[in-house]
């Protein structure tokens, strides 16, 4: 970094005073379109959010921020990479020429700028460094993040989505095509029984997380301290039982609670679900209990507490 | 100090069994009572000829006992066959995939920069939403008329609007799709015991392989992925237990179907235990998981002892 600073100021190449021109009279002749027409709703904010990362995107170039051009040389592979992926894809498999031909001229503009991003000149204007790691770490983490994402992005917009918009063939299936609605919603809460089973969660889950800390606590903290080789052999034996399938133990766990005359109660729940957090809470706690310094015990324990006082 | 030593010792040595004692009991006797005996239970119920509805008599249990005809016959029947296999192709399959991915993920994670919050939540967003509201999620997805992805196929005019492929209705594709989802909800999990890993890593040692002139490659798989064995077995274990013992998955998605082409063994043994009543063969399916499990508890316990999270 110091060798960078104290380097002769490097001139700019001309190149990039053009992009950067170019990018600002574009974001300028979008927000005057935006304007103009009176683009509203959700289309206009869109514009606008686009006029502004053009906006902040030729500033940044202009300054010499390696952030914005490293931005921009990814959007820029993104879209050679679109460009591809369509004329193959699409425009040539359906014979689409028109299409194709523009396809390939784009793809020749943005391929253009992604070498000249990367050529010695800008490099030097950027202090030497390069800007292909970082792009294809950004392509990675965005193939995976929408892979990961898109379920719930899916879940959360058919929520609102009308079910004639649903049932709709033809209808693109990632945006709204006729106005969002709260028609769900409604029958979620006023047609079914959803606030009881929300409770019944809530109870569930509130004497679940009791009774397992109310075990789980006492017997991680005996067993990560008082114990010793004891200590060691329970811990790999609790380890083990939290490896027990919930599958083996389902069939006669069935007949447990049934003998109990708990079936079709929230309580055969609550009775059987600590079976499976317990051995996991203990095994995670007694990391955490280890971790402490035994000597922060042993000097409480001088200064006059119990045992059980230095627990609590 | 040394009379502080001697007090600390004498009430330690007074206090500590009982007090010890005490406070893991409740503890031990709950896994006793509700994994021990059902473990137990489960076991005789596989050598013995329960039903629901014709309740055990216990006064006399062993007339139930019936050696090992349960085993015989669902040796015989081409579900279970089908089941076991499925369950191996399912967790082989799965953990390959989802060990590639996520190391390229841990590696892209690896160093903070703007925005890695946000690209960390969505990322390990399946992860920490219940495994039936994604898969829930998945089945609207791979529905057989209102699939997004035929939509997308039918668009860049690869699929016939007319006849789509039935993701969940043929068996290929049946198979790829349950891989998949299982592949979905894992990735995220890996990532995270790899990125621990990979912190872990001390940093002189990636640095001075850059001064010797590695590149990236090399630091890759010479360096970076031996040093993070054991860290990569412990995900590798844990991913094959949850793939392995998952019921959710194969049972919302696919029941099992179609043909058996994607039957599980937990699946099946929820199917015939509870649903069909015939405890017994239930039983005697789930024990087959029980060497499986055996075996990696055992590596578990080798690669655990080396990676320090016992």
């Amino acid at each position: 970094m110091a060798t960078a600073a104290l380097a002769p100021r490097v001139k700019k190449p001309a190149g990039l005073k053009v992009l950067s021109a170019l990018i600002g009279l574009a974001a300028l002749w979008l927000l005057a379109q935006t304007l103009l027409h009176h683009v509203g709703g959700l289309p206009g904010v869109f514009s606008l959010l686009a006029v502004l990362v053009m906006g902040l995107l030729a500033f940044g170039l202009w300054k010499l921020h390696n952030g914005s051009r490293v931005f921009l040389f990814f959007l820029f592979v993104c879209d050679v990479i679109g460009c591809l992926l369509a004329l193959f894809l699409y425009a040539l498999r359906t014979s689409h020429y028109r299409l194709a031909v523009a396809l390939v001229i784009q793809m020749a503009i943005s391929a253009t700028l992604v070498w000249f991003l990367q050529s010695a000149a800008v490099k030097r204007a950027f202090a030497g460094r390069n800007p292909w790691p970082t792009t294809v770490k950004m392509l990675v983490l965005t193939v995976f993040t929408v892979l990961l994402a898109f379920p719930f992005y899916w879940m959360v917009i058919a929520t609102f989505k009308q079910n004639i918009d649903l049932y709709g063939m033809d209808n693109n299936p990632f945006i709204f095509n006729l106005p969002p609605t709260l028609d769900n919603l409604r029958l979620l809460f006023n047609q079914t029984r959803f606030l009881t089973w929300l409770a019944n969660t809530a109870i569930v889950g509130g004497i679940v997380v009791a009774i397992t800390l109310l075990l789980a606590v006492p017997a991680a903290y005996a067993l990560a301290r008082l114990t010793g080789r004891w200590g060691e052999r329970l811990g790999i034996g609790i380890f083990l039982t939290y490896l027990v399938p919930p599958t083996l133990l389902f069939i006669p766990l069935s007949r447990v609670v049934a003998t109990l005359g708990l079936q079709d109660t929230i309580w055969s729940l609550v009775l059987v679900y600590p079976s499976i957090t317990v051995p996991f809470s203990i095994w995670l706690l007694m990391g955490f209990f280890k971790s402490i310094p035994r000597e922060l015990e042993d000097a409480a324990m001088v200064d006059g507490l119990t045992r059980f006082g230095a627990f609590i | 100090m040394a009379v502080a030593a001697a007090k600390l010792k004498s009430v330690g040595a007074a206090r500590s069994p009982l007090l010890g004692f005490a406070m893991f009991t409740p503890a031990v006797l709950y896994i006793l009572l509700l994994i021990g005996a059902p473990f137990c239970l489960a076991i005789f119920y596989a050598f013995s000829d329960a039903r629901i509805g014709a309740p055990i008599d216990w006064a006399h249990f062993w007339r139930h006992f019936v050696g090992l005809e349960n085993f015989r016959s669902i040796l015989q029947s081409p579900s279970f066959r089908s089941a076991l296999k499925n369950s191996i192709i399912f967790t082989v399959a799965a953990q390959i995939i989802v060990m590639v991915c996520a190391n390229i993920l841990s590696i892209a994670l690896e160093k903070p920069f703007r925005g890695r919050g946000l690209v960390r939540f969505l990322i390990l967003l399946p992860w920490v939403a219940p495994v039936s509201l994604g898969t829930i999620g998945w089945k609207w997805i791979l529905d057989s008329i209102y699939s997004v992805i035929t939509w997308v196929l039918v668009w860049l005019g690869f699929v016939n609007k007319f006849s789509p492929p039935m993701w969940l209705g043929q068996e290929g594709l049946a198979i790829t799709s349950v891989i998949l989802v299982h592949c979905w909800r894992l990735i995220p999990f890996s990532t995270v015991i790899l990125l621990a890993g990979r912190s872990a890593i001390p940093k002189e040692i990636p640095e001075a392989a850059a001064i010797d002139g590695a590149g990236f490659w090399r630091t890759t798989f010479q360096i970076n992925l031996p040093i993070m064995t054991p860290i990569l077995g412990v995900a590798v274990l844990f991913g094959t237990i949850f793939t392995f013992t998952d019921l959710a998955v194969v049972n919302l998605l696919t029941n099992g179907g179609p043909y058996d082409s994607t039957q599980t063994l937990p699946n099946l043994a929820f199917t015939q235990g509870i649903q069909g009543s015939d405890l017994a063969a239930g039983a005697a399916i789930s024990v087959f998981l029980v060497p499986v499990l055996v075996a990696i508890a055992y590596l578990m316990l080798r690669v655990a002892h080396r990676a320090e999270v016992v």
